[in-house]
């Protein structure tokens, strides 16, 4: 079975929760376990956050998330029209951050590596970034 | 964690103060003495990251608070944006010669606080 998915939504911080619990909604019919489900929000709220604070540093737009389930693999995009992102291999370093006076710390992408199988990032400054993350779901049916 | 909660309790008897005359919007925060509880909701992102760090930090511009108490009980999500607002209360009580904790940490989270490294810079209590 093969499904597929997408949201758009206002760069806002309330939509991070609801990004979130959509995108667990989805998941269900692959029967993940609960430590999956906990992961892919943790790696969708950072994706979100990342689109709604460096993305678009002003004023509000939108943000997409798009997900494809076929059997178990899960495929997640999170995409902005935003800033973009100058050097991906540096921002993807742990601890690295922009926005230190915001109090981030450099720890999203480092997340995102933790709970996904598979993370990568295409950006291009001035025209936006698209964060696409893989994961092997049902691993209790195996 | 059940000492944990005995010892927050005493503390607060022994100084005998209460939140009177301070503000208590979300009903997140409460005061006891020198020593702030903060209860986390459910999920703790950056939207609700901002709402406590704005709370706690007004508090402590003005109240002589020496421990922030973060009680996890509720919460069952926790990403990067809990953390830097965790790290960021912890440079400031720090510099103020005060302390940090976290209780009743759910596994999730643990994950998490674990990962970032904070387990080293404040006592958390519940998870392992
Ligand atoms: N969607 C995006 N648009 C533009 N820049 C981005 C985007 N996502 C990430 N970045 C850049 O990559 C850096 C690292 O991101 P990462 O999520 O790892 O850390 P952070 O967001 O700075 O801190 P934390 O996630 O711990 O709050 C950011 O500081 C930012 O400069
Ligand atoms: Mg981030």
């Amino acid at each position: 079975m093969k499904n597929q998915m997408k949201l758009e939504f206002a760069s806002i911080s309330e939509n991070e929760a609801f990004a979130r619990v959509a995108v667990a909604a989805f998941l269900t019919q692959a029967n993940p376990t609960l430590e999956e489900v906990a992961d892919v929000k943790t790696a969708v709220s950072e994706a979100v956050t990342n689109a709604i604070i460096h993305g678009y540093p002003e004023g509000v737009h939108t943000v997409t998330v798009a997900a494809w389930l076929e059997d178990k693999e899960l495929e997640l995009e999170v995409t902005d029209t935003g800033v973009g992102i100058p050097d991906v291999a540096k921002a993807m370093e742990p601890m690295y951050t922009t926005r230190p006076e915001l109090e981030r710390s450099g720890m999203g992408f480092l997340f995102m590596e933790a709970f996904m199988d598979q993370v990568q990032v295409f950006s291009k400054p001035g025209e936006g970034t698209r964060v696409q993350m893989r994961k092997r779901l049902g691993k209790r049916d195996e | 964690m059940e000492l944990q909660e005995r010892g927050v309790k005493k503390l607060a008897e022994r100084s005998g103060r209460t939140m009177a005359g301070v503000a208590e919007k979300s009903g997140i925060l409460e005061r006891v003495g020198i020593l702030l509880l903060i209860r986390v909701p459910t999920e703790l992102d950056h939207h609700v990251a901002e709402q406590i760090r704005e709370e706690v930090d007004m508090l402590l511009k003005t109240e002589d608070i020496q421990r922030l108490v973060f009680d996890f009980s509720q919460t069952v999500f926790c990403d990067s944006s809990g953390i830097g607002m965790l790290m960021g209360r912890y440079k400031i009580m720090r510099a103020l010669g005060g302390q940090v904790q976290a209780i009743h940490v759910d596994e999730n989270v643990y994950r998490i606080l674990r990962i970032s490294g904070i387990t080293k810079l404040i006592s958390v209590n519940g998870g392992e």
